[in-house]
């Protein structure tokens, strides 16, 4: 695919980099030369210097080939105005465009704003939303690593470490059907010391092995009971960063949790006590140990740093759990760091770039995909894809999922059909209409996968 | 339905320059909208369906050949339009293999058997090597537009 990509920041150099990876053809404009060649160095793309929303630039940058343009400069006007010039003078099919300012995006204006007639933009991503909500779920699951929404969130793909003592675990998968007849979930992969297992009922689950599962939303904490003791749910949050995301989780979770939030900036604090409600809104460092000592940070079950800075979010945590945090979540923009802290001291070590990504590789791949998330740093993806065609023109409708010869670590795990969740069985028939869950265990099978569902040439 | 019913020698075009499969799709749909005496918007709307069925998967079937295909409103008849690139482009086929020779059909709303017939026809044509080397041989788009009828005689 061609893409030109506008705006070489945090964003638009991460996607660049994973999209550049899987052979698309990448152009990024800046009006950063530095930046830029900082990017080129790195990466297999090309370069051009210029303002991305005038159309001389995007010329330039090969708009007039390209299938989609994702504009992500931190100025949402010009990202606005890059998609208008796009889609008035280029065609440009898929037009993508980050836009920040809540106003834009009120629902009171947002769909008679964009829309062909008037500021033609496909996809509106806001980075800071998409890492809240990422946040607001795993808060909702304790326990979970990562949870992932499928079907408007009927069904979710849960991957958590599997805990000795724990019913399932040194079991065959073949129990769990046993142990929860009403309870229907499917183990899409297993990640253990050894690396991907693709899961049968065979398959053996061990102490410390990563799983993921995917059941729907109401049986997800029942799955969990099997995989590891279950968790209390959270009360207390205390958030290190009164930012756009720390802002936007605390004004989402108020109303159910117990909601601390450290801010630096007086400012900015004054701001936030005037805007939220219930949540206790505190001036002052998140390195504190007097601060967190004062606000019972040994009392807390979810310390959040969510500042704009590495450094401060992972001693912030560090200090926070060696205080008595129960649980701690950092938001690492620097993969290199995220590597390193996963796992040990910081609980979840929150990737802002990965999760934005995910939501834009839906219109990256090939065929009708309603969403694709990227998972374990971008190595597995969990994709739903809406099936077409018919016995004919379609591999796999009319097919039970026995008789599919999916790729190699390609799991189809669910349906949802007319809003009904359907977990994947051997005998499940797929219809066309069908949303399907797949996971993948290596993203390099996702073409595989792609094909699998695209339709024959005989389809209109 | 024959090729020569569905094809005319002005949707014929030999030594198209290509660029890209999204360039090619979109001068194609201005293309042919202009010769049928359609407007801007149709021109929109066709270059919108064909990237549409595209997306559900390429209409490249393999040895430098694809057959892009859609409906649109506004047409009464299956329209051929048949294109000789001069640089083939990747157009994400099965074979991966870039495409050079194209054969559009636009099929209007309410058909319902008779456009899989003809893609059928189309298909069996392109499929068949000496057809596409006769294809590929040609250097005016009357020579093309001549030799695919002659082809669908042999057929």
């Amino acid at each position: 695919m061609k893409i030109v990509i506008v705006g070489a920041g945090q964003v638009g150099g991460t996607l660049a980099e994973n999209l550049a990876r899987e052979y698309n053809d990448i152009t990024v404009v800046d009006i950063n030369e530095v930046t830029l060649r900082a990017l080129q160095d790195r990466l297999d793309i090309r370069t051009v210097i210029g303002t991305g929303s005038h159309p001389d630039v995007l010329v330039n940058a090969g708009i007039e080939e390209a299938d989609m343009l994702v504009a992500v400069t931190s100025s949402d006007e010009i990202n606005i105005i890059a998609c208008q010039v796009a889609y008035s003078l280029f065609h440009t099919p898929t037009k993508i465009a980050r836009i920040r300012a809540r106003n834009y995006t009120n629902p009171k204006y947002k769909d008679k704003l964009f829309n062909d007639k008037h500021m033609p933009v496909d996809v509106m991503i806001t980075p800071e939303m998409v890492v809240k909500d990422y946040i607001q779920k795993l808060i909702e699951q304790p326990g979970a690593l990562q949870v992932l929404d499928f079907a408007d969130g009927a069904i979710q793909l849960v991957g958590l470490r599997a805990v000795k003592d724990s019913p399932l675990v040194g079991q065959q998968l073949r129990f769990l059907k046993e142990h929860m007849p009403d309870a229907d979930a499917r183990v899409a992969a297993v990640f253990g010391k050894d690396g991907a297992i693709f899961p049968t009922g065979e398959t053996v689950i061990e102490d410390g092995d990563e799983v993921f599962f995917v059941a729907a939303k109401k049986n997800i904490r029942k799955v969990m009971s099997e995989l590891r003791r279950l968790e209390k749910p959270y009360h207390r949050l205390m958030i290190a960063g009164g930012g756009n995301i720390g802002f936007s989780l605390a004004k989402a979770l108020e109303k159910d949790y117990n909601i601390k939030i450290i801010e630096y900036s007086t400012e900015r604090a004054r701001h936030l006590s005037e805007k939220l409600n219930k949540s206790v809104v505190l001036n002052g460092s998140a390195t504190d140990q007097e601060l967190l000592l004062d606000e019972n940070i040994d009392k807390t079950d979810v310390f959040l740093a969510l500042t704009n800075d590495d450094e401060v979010n992972i001693m912030a945590s560090l200090l926070a759990k060696k205080l008595g945090a129960r649980k701690v979540m950092t938001l690492i923009n620097n993969p290199v760091y995220a590597d390193l802290m996963q796992g040990g001291v910081i609980d979840i070590a929150i990737s802002p770039q990965q999760a934005t990504t995910s939501s834009l590789l839906s219109h990256v791949r090939q065929g009708d995909m309603v969403c694709v998330h990227s998972l374990r740093r971008g190595a597995a993806e969990a994709l739903e894809i809406i099936v077409h065609g018919d016995e004919k023109s379609s591999k796999v409708v009319g097919r039970a999922i026995g008789d599919i010869k999916s790729p190699p670590g390609a799991t189809l795990a669910a349906l949802v059909r007319n809003g009904e969740v359907l977990i994947a069985h051997h005998d499940t028939v797929i219809q066309t209409g069908d949303h399907v869950i797949v996971f993948v265990v290596d993203k390099a099978n996702t073409k595989a996968i792609e094909k699998l569902f695209a339709v024959s040439l005989s389809f209109f | 339905m024959k090729i020569k019913n569905i094809l005319t020698q002005q949707l014929t075009q030999c030594g198209i320059p290509g660029g890209s499969k999204k360039r090619v799709l979109e001068n194609l749909s201005t293309f042919v909208t202009e010769q049928l005496g359609g407007d801007g918007d149709q021109a929109e709307n066709l270059f919108h369906n064909l990237v549409a069925r595209e997306r559900l998967g390429s209409t490249g079937i393999g040895e430098g050949v694809a057959i892009p295909h859609c409906r649109v409103a506004g047409f009464n008849r299956i329209h051929g339009c048949l294109i000789k690139l001069e640089q083939a482009i990747d157009f994400g086929s099965l074979d991966d293999q870039p495409v050079d020779l194209i054969f559009a059909l636009i099929v209007p709303e309410e058909q319902n058997e008779e456009h899989l017939a003809t893609l059928a026809r189309v298909a069996a044509i392109m499929q068949d090597d000496s057809s596409r080397m006769s294809l590929r041989q040609c250097s005016s788009s009357e020579e093309l537009y001549t030799t695919a009828l002659q082809l669908e005689r042999a057929a």
